[in-house]
């Protein structure tokens, strides 16, 4: 069936862009498009519009000695975030230190200005009948303020095709053609170590006009003119990095296919431009459905009256039945990527402990493992209980009836009554005489794969990067225990290229990573033991000793309070941990520096796919502090999210950027591939990472290993029940 | 023997670039993937060169009822054989784990295609049989979030006569019957072509709109 492959694409357009297309204001002819700054805008200039709730861009725009690749996020329907990068090149074309800037002249020893800022936009007004969308946005707010502005932004259709722009800036969006000063002077920012708010300017100095048009020429081809209040006084006037001849800027944007935008500009009467846009949409998966093998379907049992010796429940009293259930089971679960590790049951109930490592929807699994045990399970077996395991623990009890699965399996309404009819309970006891596959344990499985480790911005250069191989294995001798470790080998790259060493008030817990890179090679990143288990009363623990991460090692214990319906949970961790060697050893000599460190956590769902958690606890230099993380979630494992720490460290003693705080992404590999995974990469953007708010990196945390297989994580994707 | 090597050194890339092991957790589809693609350019051989069509005799080797499936936007053909029964419903499976299910004969559900008929409501074998009326018709797909999307439609049904088909080289004469549904965004044709009392010999009926629609045709009726 790989030729249906070909047209699988095409299912988004029914079941994701006609239902993300019907979200879209009726007036919005037009979708809302990005400009050079990767925020939604016209080409230098933003727009009053927004793009559709919970896409996520890439936009990389060139304009002649200008770079800017822009992360951004539509996080609410009207609010809207964006991460970016900023090159300048020829930064020293006016520099009296040429010819030769080398090493000491500060911001002049490099050829190109690398920078990093953050916005923040939010629209007030959606575009209706009369009325346009308006959006005020906050450019570059925090920080060295190269590219700060402030704006109010409206966008109106003229016709179906056509749409205007009007808006008014500020800070360098008010440094072209301005109209005073309604709110008083600017004054300069006060950088300090960057990374703070800089509220002080925001609509302050001179406010200047910017308009442009937007045409839709055709559905692939839309053709751009702006006039632009940015006056590039510092790029085309005091650095002389190009020549600004007048406000005017034209474009044309050729829409390759749903997720791919590209453009080509005329840009202040001199230079050249190139955009390229990327479309995600987190919330969908570009295959749309998931593709995967065909369910058993549910068997049936013979009615009572056929076959009254089928309904007997006398096979309880016979020995040795465990064993062969399990292995009949685990038959039929194989290919599905389902084990049953335990089996317990009286006449009337079974209850099957299981091992997912495959599915992605957990809801799925429980669907497959229901199925078989329709097929395996004697027929006065009336009640399935399901409990998933991970990591040797019970993160959960999903009880359901047997008739419900025989009476609905192809009811049109069989999703919702099927989830009427179960059950998702606390893990309770362990079922009278349940029996383990003495077969399971103990197990090892090993895996070689190639890595990669990047380096964003040291002081040398925007990108470094290793790659090598990766040599992981796990054993686990019990359920629960688990004996793991994993050690690289660099095959190349050039991390080894240290940058210069920056003064840090603090035990380089992180800052000196680089180190890490260089030394560590091979490398033996962890080997650790752990005990999982489930304590009872809805509390999770874990124990974990050895060499936790590439830069520490030690303990560490967790415990975890996580009832299985609740929205919140709360946790605590404590760790005793010494610094690891550069070398990525066995030794602890070379900083001698060791650290308790620990957080109390309290985890928080909202009911919109917005989740909260607050550390507050010791950080890993011995500072004391919280951590605040919100991320939005999607149903298929997506999230997007950001985190902030501060701590009693001062701003200078941190360094750069001031505090901790970052943007996460975590991309499930079934987003991807369209079929089931359970793997998903983690990416953390850190624009300062320091030594201040620096938590250990400890294998198995508890709450995002429970939570998938709890309430809320198998409701939310329980359409897979049933596929 | 250049082949050759060429051919271990493309395996070995593979296997650098998705890694290899026994942790069935980490091993990602690219590897079933190329598999996939391999058995696909196969077939793709076979099909070029010397490969005979499929008869009613290899069929009937079988010994069981088959229905064979075509997708025609996938230009794909499938044999489905019937595996379970539920209530009114039967489920039919070809050897690689698609199935199709039939209320009374009627397509209510699909699995393994990937954008799978989840659900559905469907009208009785009688109502299309009846070649006149109208009925309502909803389908349930899952989205890219996992989520369950209901389409609903207005059916009339007209009649459109009666034609002689041919099933895999055997002749049946049938009365043809169409049902045009109508939905918010989405238009779509299914036919029916019954034989004797009111038995679907053929039909073609909707999957989902981008993909269109999947005929079947009853070829061995017992097994």
């Amino acid at each position: 069936m790989d030729r249906i492959k070909a047209v699988r694409g095409g299912f988004l357009l029914v079941t994701s862009l006609a239902v993300i297309g019907s979200a879209e204001a009726p007036f919005a002819e037009t979708g809302p498009s990005l400009n050079l700054y990767g925020a939604s805008g016209l080409i230098d200039m933003p727009s009053g519009e927004a793009q559709l709730d919970g896409n996520l861009t890439v936009s990389s725009g060139h304009f002649g000695p200008v770079s800017r690749t822009t992360l951004s996020f539509q996080i609410t329907p009207r609010l809207s975030a964006s991460f970016r990068f900023l090159g300048i090149r020829d930064w020293n074309a006016k520099s009296a230190c040429q010819p030769d800037c080398g090493p000491g002249n500060g911001v002049n020893q490099f050829d190109t200005y690398y920078d990093r800022s953050f916005d923040v936009r939010y629209q007030v007004l959606e575009e209706s009948r009369y009325l346009p969308s308006m959006t005020i946005g906050l450019q570059d707010l925090a920080g060295t303020g190269i590219l700060s502005g402030e704006y109010i932004a409206a966008t109106k259709h003229i016709t179906p095709r056509l749409k205007g722009t009007v808006g008014l800036g500020w800070g360098r969006l008010g440094s072209y053609g301005d109209i005073g000063s309604p709110f008083g002077k600017r004054d300069p920012v006060d950088v300090g170590e960057g990374g703070n708010f800089n509220f002080g300017q925001w609509f302050r100095g001179p406010a200047a006009p910017f308009a442009g048009l937007e045409w839709q020429a055709t559905d692939k081809l839309t053709l751009k003119a702006e006039y632009s209040s940015d006056d590039y006084a510092l790029e085309a006037g005091s650095r002389g990095t190009f020549e600004k001849k007048n406000p005017f800027n034209f474009g044309a944007e050729y829409r390759v296919n749903p997720w791919v935008t590209l453009g080509g500009y005329y840009m202040y009467g001199s230079e050249l431009g190139f955009a390229a846009h990327f479309l995600m949409t987190p919330g969908q998966r570009p295959t749309g459905a998931i593709k995967d093998g065909a369910p058993d379907p549910v068997k049936l049992r013979p009615s009572r009256q056929s076959d009254p010796d089928a309904w007997s429940p006398e096979w309880v009293t016979q020995e040795d039945a465990a064993p062969i259930f399990i292995a009949n089971l685990n038959k039929r679960l194989e290919p599905d990527g389902l084990m049953v590790e335990a089996i317990g049951y009286s006449a009337g109930t079974a209850q099957v402990r299981i091992r997912n490592i495959r599915y992605d929807a957990e809801a799925q699994a429980i669907g497959r493992v229901a199925r078989a045990m329709s097929h395996v399970m004697p027929a006065s077996v009336e009640t399935f209980e399901i409990v998933p395991l991970v990591n040797g623990m019970p993160a959960s009890k999903v009880t359901l009836r047997r008739a419900d699965l025989e009476r609905l399996e192809y009811d049109p309404d069989a999703s919702r009554q099927m989830w009427a009819g179960i059950a998702v309970g606390a893990p309770g006891d362990r079922a009278p005489n349940l029996t383990y596959d003495p077969k399971l344990y103990p197990s090892f499985t090993w895996w070689l794969a190639p890595y990669d480790r990047l380096r964003l911005f040291d002081q040398r250069s925007p990108l470094k990067m290793d790659v090598g191989l990766r040599l992981s294995a796990r054993y686990d001798f019990g359920p629960g225990w688990v004996l793991q470790g994993s050690a690289t080998k660099r095959l190349f790259g050039n991390l080894d290229d240290t940058p210069p060493e920056i003064p840090t008030g603090l035990q380089p817990v992180r800052s000196d990573g680089d180190l890490y890179d260089a030394n560590g090679d091979p490398a033996l990143e962890s080997l650790t033991l752990a005990k999982y288990a489930y304590l009872g009363h809805d509390t999770y623990g874990r124990l974990t000793i050895g060499y936790l991460e590439r830069m520490f090692g030690g303990v560490s214990a967790e415990v975890l309070y996580k009832p299985v319906a609740s929205r919140w949970a709360v946790g605590a961790e404590v760790n005793y941990v010494a610094q690891r060697d550069t070398d990525g050893l066995f030794g602890f000599g070379e900083y001698d520096y060791r650290v308790a460190t620990g957080h109390l956590s309290a985890y928080y769902a909202f009911a919109s796919g917005f989740h909260a958690q607050l550390d507050v606890g010791r950080y890993l230099a011995g500072d004391v502090g919280a951590t605040l993380s919100v991320n939005r979630e999607f149903e298929n494992g997506w999230r997007v999210g950001a985190f902030a720490t501060k701590t009693n460290v001062s701003a200078k003693d941190f360094g750069s950027g001031s505090f901790d705080k970052g943007i996460v992404l975590e991309v499930p590999l079934s987003w991807g591939i369209g079929r089931p995974h359970r793997k998903t990469f983690e990416t953390v953007i850190r624009p300062f990472g320091r030594d201040g708010g620096a938590r250990l990196n400890v294998d198995g945390r508890l709450y995002g290993t429970i939570r998938d297989y709890q309430e809320s994580g198998i409701q939310e994707q329980w359409g897979r029940f049933w596929k | 023997m250049i082949r050759t090597t060429r051919a271990v050194l493309a395996l070995a890339a593979i296997a650098l670039l998705t890694g290899c092991g026994n942790d069935k957790t980490r091993s990602t589809s690219l590897v079933g993937g190329v598999a996939a693609v391999s058995k696909a350019l196969v077939a793709g051989r076979q099909a070029a060169g010397t490969a005979q069509p499929i008869t009613r005799q290899d069929l009937a080797a079988l010994n069981s009822p088959v229905i064979k499936g075509e997708l025609q936007a996938a230009n794909s053909t499938i044999y489905l054989v019937p595996i379970s029964r539920n209530g009114a419903v039967e489920t039919w499976a070809t050897s690689d784990d698609l199935t199709v299910s039939f209320r009374d004969g009627v397509m209510t559900a699909t699995r393994g295609f990937g954008p799978d008929i989840m659900q559905a409501v469907v009208p009785t074998r009688a109502q299309l049989a009846s070649g006149q009326g109208s009925h309502g018709r909803s389908y349930f797909y899952l989205d890219g979030a996992d989520q369950m999307r209901r389409f609903d439609y207005r059916c009339s049904m007209s009649n459109l006569g009666s034609e002689t088909i041919t099933v895999v080289g055997q002749q049946h004469s049938t009365r043809h019957v169409e049902e045009t549904c109508e939905g918010k965004a989405v238009r779509f044709t299914n036919e029916y072509w019954f034989e004797g009392d009111n038995f679907i010999r053929k039909s073609k009926e909707l999957t989902i709109p981008e993909w269109g629609y999947l005929e079947l045709a009853r070829v061995i009726d017992k097994g």
